[in-house]
């Protein structure tokens, strides 16, 4: 079998994860500690004020990456909720359940930071604007993904009722994506582009790229810190459990 | 409260947002990690529990 593969379905396995979430958690926190300190430093005080919008451009660093991360997050529930769908992994139902309040605060950040960006810019905190309102959309979608699962006692079966949600959903995030194309919006059209070139110098582009992979490691982070808990509150009641949480003394009854 | 933060000019607002995020993010972080930590001590006891009685 394929490396990649074997460590794929490997992963599958709740022991397996739990150890790998233990060994890799701190790194990832770490490295996006370290990252949004760079970022931000680069970001507030190296990067030029802008020409026009002055220092509240700024806010950039933290609404970008944490708008980039919103749809992002709601991508990659969606795909765990799809394989809890069609495969019923257990792994794949935790991932998508500890996807959901990751996303929702993301969503949240990238709401009030464009709120207070918004004022300066546009002398208003809020304007029903096509951007704004299906990011608002996204933001519902997260808490309703997060009360439908928590509206079941069984966690699996509520999982996978909020998958059906979470998947309808999607649809959402290319309206978010090409709203300032599609409409003629306040909100500004892409400044950044994966194909040709970008219209932000590189001394204002490069913290926003390294606040991008910061937010990135954090969801990571924060995904194998809560995909850990869940899956120990289920398997408590597992040998593996009392085998990974014991002192070696006591772990399985062994001396 | 807004009157005050729109008097604080454009570094009031960008202030705010950092507040705000960091914020966001505790609040994120902090309800798993001290929940995980209960459960872990709580499995941790209940392991010594059984080791006791076995023994």
């Amino acid at each position: 079998m394929n490396p990649v593969w074997r460590w794929f379905h490997q992963l599958g396995s709740p022991p397996y994860f739990y150890r790998f979430a233990t060994r890799w958690m701190p790194w990832f926190g770490l490295s996006a500690l370290v990252l949004s300190v760079i970022g931000l430093y680069l970001g507030m005080a190296k990067a030029p004020a802008d020409y026009l919008q002055g220092d509240s451009f700024r806010i950039i660093y933290i609404h970008v990456p944490a708008a980039w991360m919103s749809m992002f997050i709601y991508v990659a529930m969606a795909v765990n909720g799809a394989i809890a769908l069609i495969w019923r992994i257990k792994l794949s139902e935790l991932l998508f359940l500890a996807c959901a309040p990751i996303g929702a605060m993301f969503t949240a950040v990238t709401l009030i930071t464009g709120m207070l960006w918004g004022k300066p810019t546009w002398g208003a905190y809020w304007v029903w604007d096509a951007r704004l309102t299906s990011e608002l959309v996204l933001l519902f979608l997260y808490f309703g993904v997060i009360g439908l699962a928590s509206a079941y006692d069984d966690v699996r079966q509520g999982a996978r009722a909020a998958a059906v949600l979470g998947l309808v959903g999607v649809v959402n995030v290319p309206i978010i994506h090409f709203s300032v194309k599609w409409w003629n919006t306040l909100h500004q059209g892409e400044t950044i582009r994966i194909m040709g070139k970008s219209s932000i110098d590189s001394s204002m582009l490069w913290p926003l790229l390294i606040m991008a992979l910061a937010t990135k490691l954090y969801f990571v982070f924060a995904l194998l810190l809560r995909a850990r808990g869940m899956l120990l509150e289920q398997e408590r009641n597992k040998q593996w459990v009392r085998e990974v949480l014991s002192p070696p003394q006591i772990a399985g009854g062994r001396s | 409260m807004l009157a005050w933060l729109e008097s604080q000019g454009h570094w009031g607002f960008i202030h705010v947002s950092l507040a705000i995020t960091l914020i966001l993010v505790v609040a994120d972080l902090l309800p798993p990690w001290l929940q995980q930590r209960k459960l872990k001590n709580e499995l941790r006891a209940r392991a010594r529990r059984e080791q006791h009685r076995t023994n």
